[in-house]
C-alpha cells in the first residue's frame, strides 16, 4: 500500500457531512419483525425461571404444609429422628396422617449444614486469597497461566469424585495422621474441647467440612485471581514509587480494590458448600438425631439427608416421610436465601466503601 | 537504620534508611506474607494432585477399555449405558437450557429496565442459588410422581435446565454488556447515520448488524457521529469503553437529550432527510 505524504492527503470536509440512508423505509412488518417480536419473544421467555422458581416454591409448601402443620415450630429445635412404628396402623393427628410415635427434628442437619459451611469457608477463603496472590503476582506469566488452567479443570470435576477420594484417600488420611494429633495436645477447656475426642476412621465432621473446602477452594481462587488482574497498575505502581515493598503494594492496593469481589467469590462458595450433597453424603458418616458434640464425630446435612433418605422415605405408606423431607429441603431453601441476601448486603456495603483507603494514610 | 538520619514522617516511606531502605521488620512482613501465599498455593496444590492422582492410580490398573462400550449387567459390566445417558442428558440440557437462558439473556441485556428487569434478575439469582438436591426432590415429587413420568429422561432434563438456566441468563447478559460495546459503537461509526437512527429507535436492528459489521470499521472524518450524546458514548480516540456509557433508548438522561437535539416529533430518519441534523 502506498504511503501518503501529508501534502497528498485529501482536504478534510468543511461543511456537513453527506447524509447517507441504509436500508428498507421502515414498516409496519419491518417494525413489528425487527423491533416488537424480538421483544415479546424473548420477555416471554425471560420469565421462564420466575415461573420455575414459582412452581419450586409451591410445590415444596404444599407438599411439606401438612408436615409443617404436625411438627410445628419445634421442628427447628428437636433432636430426634424417629421415623415411628411402620407397623402399627397409621394415626391422624390434626388431620395429617401419620405412623405412630413418628417424631423429626432438623436441628442436628442444620447444624451440620451451617459448621460444615463454616469449615469449609474458614478454610477455604484465606488459602483461595494467598493462591490467587500468588498465581498474579509472583508466578512467571506461563506457569500462572498453567495453575489457572489446573484450578479451572479442578472447579469443573465432578463432587462425586472428591466424595469418592474423601472416603478412600483424605478420611484415613486425616484419621491417622492429622485428628489424634489435634486432638491428643488440645487443652480440655470449654469450647477447644469440641477439638478433642474420638477422632473415628476418617469420617465426620471436619472431614466434611475439609472436603467441601477442597471443593470450593478452585471456585473462590479462579474468581480471585480474575479479580486481581483487573486492579489498575497505575496505583500500583503509584504506591511502588511512594516506597512500598510489593507485598504491602498487594495489601493496601490490590486487596482493598477487589475486596467487594472477594466476598462475592466466597458467598459462590458458601452456596456450593450449603447444598452439596452427593460428596457430604459419602464422607460425613451419617448420623441422624444429634448435633455433632466433637469435630471427628459423624453427622450428616440437610441436602445429603435427603438424598440418603428419600428412596425409604418413599416406603412410608402415609407419605408423612416424604412430606418431612420437603419440609427439610424449605429449611434448606430459606438458608439458602437468608445467605445470599446477607451476603448480598455485605457485597453492597463494600461495594460502597472506596476501593482504597484514600485520606486515612497507608 | 543510620543514627542521625532525618526521619521521614507519614506516608509508606517511614522508617526508611539513609539509603532508601525499609527496616527489617517490612522486609520481614513482605517475606512472611508471600510466604503464606506460597505455603497457600502448595496447600490448594497437594489435595488437588492427590484427588487426581488417587482416582487415577486406583482406577488404571484394573482399566479395560471394554468398560466404554460393555452395558451393565447383574454382576458388573461396562458403562455404556451410563457414557449415553450421561450424553443425552448434556445435549438436551444444551439445546432446552440454551435456549432459555440465550434468550433472557438477551432480554435482559437488551431490554429489561426498572424494577420489572430487577424483579427478573433477582428471580433468576434466587433460582441460581436453590441447592440442587432442593430442585432434584421437586422435581421428583412433581414429575416423576406428579405427573407419573417416573424416573426418566424428560424428568432429568427439565430438572438440570431448571439449574442452569440462570447460569447462561446470567452468562449471555454480562456478555452482551460487556464485550460488544465497541462493536456496537463500531457499528454505529461505519453505518453513520442509519446506525444513529437505529440505535434509537430500533436497538435490535443494531444488535444484529453488530457483528457482519466488525471485520469493516474505519473511521473517516465524515463517520463522526453527529449527536453529543453519542459522540460521549464512543471510543474512537482509542479509550476503553464503559458499559454505563452505552446509548439505549430507555435511558431516560441520554434519550431526553436525544430528543432535544432531534426536536419533538420528528423521527431521525425524517429529521435526516430534511438535512437539518448537523455533524
Amino acid at each position: 500500500m502506498a504511503i501518503m505524504t501529508p501534502g497528498q492527503l485529501p482536504p478534510l470536509p468543511t461543511g456537513p457531512p453527506p447524509i447517507v440512508l441504509e436500508g428498507a423505509p421502515a414498516s409496519p412488518f419491518r417494525n413489528f419483525s425487527q423491533e416488537k417480536l424480538p421483544r415479546w419473544v424473548t420477555g416471554f421467555v425471560a420469565t421462564v425461571p420466575v415461573m420455575a422458581l414459582l412452581a419450586v416454591l409451591a410445590v415444596l409448601f404444599w407438599k411439606a404444609y401438612p408436615a409443617i402443620r404436625y411438627n410445628g415450630w419445634g421442628f427447628l429445635t428437636r433432636t430426634t429422628w424417629r421415623p415411628g412404628n411402620a407397623y402399627a396402623n397409621p394415626v391422624k393427628t390434626g388431620g395429617v396422617l401419620h405412623p405412630v410415635a413418628v417424631s423429626y427434628g432438623a436441628l442436628p442437619l442444620v447444624a451440620g449444614t451451617l459448621e460444615t459451611s463454616a469449615i469449609a469457608l474458614i478454610l477455604a477463603v484465606p488459602v483461595s486469597v494467598g493462591t490467587a496472590l500468588a498465581v498474579v503476582e509472583k508466578l512467571p506469566r506461563r506457569v500462572s497461566n498453567a495453575a489457572g488452567l489446573f484450578l479451572e479443570v479442578i472447579a469443573g470435576v465432578p463432587s462425586v469424585v472428591f466424595g469418592l477420594w474423601g472416603v478412600l484417600t483424605f478420611g484415613p488420611f486425616l484419621a491417622h495422621h492429622v485428628s489424634p494429633f489435634v486432638a491428643d495436645h488440645m487443652p480440655n477447656v470449654p469450647v477447644l474441647d469440641f477439638f478433642r475426642g474420638n477422632v473415628g476412621y476418617g469420617e465426620g465432621l471436619l472431614a466434611s467440612g475439609m472436603v467441601l473446602a477442597i471443593m470450593i477452594v478452585p471456585i473462590v481462587a479462579a474468581t480471585t485471581r480474575d479479580l486481581l488482574r483487573t486492579v489498575p497498575r497505575l496505583p500500583k505502581e503509584g504506591a511502588l514509587a511512594l516506597g512500598m515493598n510489593d507485598w504491602e503494594v498487594v495489601r493496601k492496593v490490590s486487596l482493598p480494590w477487589v475486596r467487594s469481589g472477594i466476598i462475592g467469590a466466597a458467598v459462590l462458595g458458601l452456596a456450593r458448600a450449603l447444598g452439596e450433597t452427593i460428596a457430604v453424603a459419602m464422607v460425613s458418616g451419617t448420623i441422624l438425631g444429634q448435633v455433632p458434640p466433637n469435630l471427628y464425630e459423624g453427622m450428616s446435612t440437610i441436602a445429603a439427608t435427603i438424598a440418603q433418605q428419600l428412596d425409604g422415605a418413599l416406603s412410608d405408606g402415609t407419605g408423612f416421610e416424604v412430606r418431612t423431607l420437603a419440609e427439610f429441603a424449605l429449611v434448606l431453601v430459606v438458608i439458602t436465601l437468608l445467605t445470599n441476601l446477607g451476603a448480598r448486603r455485605l457485597v453492597s456495603k463494600a461495594a460502597a466503601a472506596t476501593a482504597l483507603p484514600v485520606g486515612r494514610g497507608v | 537504620m543510620a543514627t542521625g538520619a532525618p526521619k521521614p514522617s507519614g506516608g509508606p516511606s517511614e522508617g526508611l534508611d539513609l539509603y532508601g531502605r525499609p527496616p527489617w521488620s517490612r522486609v520481614a512482613k513482605g517475606y512472611l506474607g508471600w510466604g503464606l501465599c506460597g505455603l497457600a498455593l502448595l496447600l490448594v496444590a497437594a489435595p488437588l494432585v492427590s484427588v487426581l492422582w488417587g482416582v487415577i492410580g486406583r482406577a488404571l490398573p484394573v482399566w479395560h477399555w471394554s468398560v466404554l462400550t460393555e452395558r451393565t449387567t447383574a454382576t458388573g459390566g461396562g458403562l455404556a449405558d451410563e457414557i449415553l445417558g450421561t450424553l443425552e442428558i448434556v445435549v438436551g440440557v444444551g439445546i432446552i437450557a440454551g435456549f432459555v437462558g440465550v434468550l433472557s439473556g438477551i432480554y435482559l441485556a437488551e431490554y429489561a429496565r426498572g424494577r420489572f428487569g430487577s424483579f427478573l434478575r433477582g428471580a433468576s439469582e434466587i433460582l441460581a442459588g436453590i441447592p440442587s438436591i432442593v430442585l432434584g426432590y421437586v422435581a421428583y415429587i412433581a414429575l416423576g410422581i406428579g405427573l407419573h413420568w417416573d424416573f426418566s429422561l424428560a424428568s432429568a432434563l427439565i430438572a438440570l435446565s431448571a439449574l442452569t438456566v440462570p447460569y447462561i441468563a446470567k452468562a449471555t447478559e454480562s456478555a452482551l454488556r460487556s464485550g460488544n460495546i465497541r462493536w456496537r459503537n463500531r457499528a454505529f461509526v461505519v453505518h453513520g447515520r442509519r446506525v444513529h437512527q437505529l440505535w434509537a429507535d430500533r436497538p435490535s436492528d443494531a444488535y444484529v448488524c453488530q457483528l457482519p459489521d466488525l471485520g469493516r470499521v474505519r473511521l473517516q472524518p465524515g463517520d463522526v457521529p453527529p449527536s453529543p450524546v453519542l459522540r460521549r458514548s464512543l471510543h474512537i480516540d482509542g479509550d476503553r469503553p464503559r458499559a454505563d456509557h452505552r446509548f439505549t433508548p430507555d435511558s431516560e438522561h441520554d434519550a431526553a437529550q436525544y430528543r432535544k437535539k432531534l426536536g419533538p416529533g420528528l423521527r431521525p430518519r425524517a429529521r435526516a432527510r430534511t438535512g437539518t441534523m448537523s455533524a
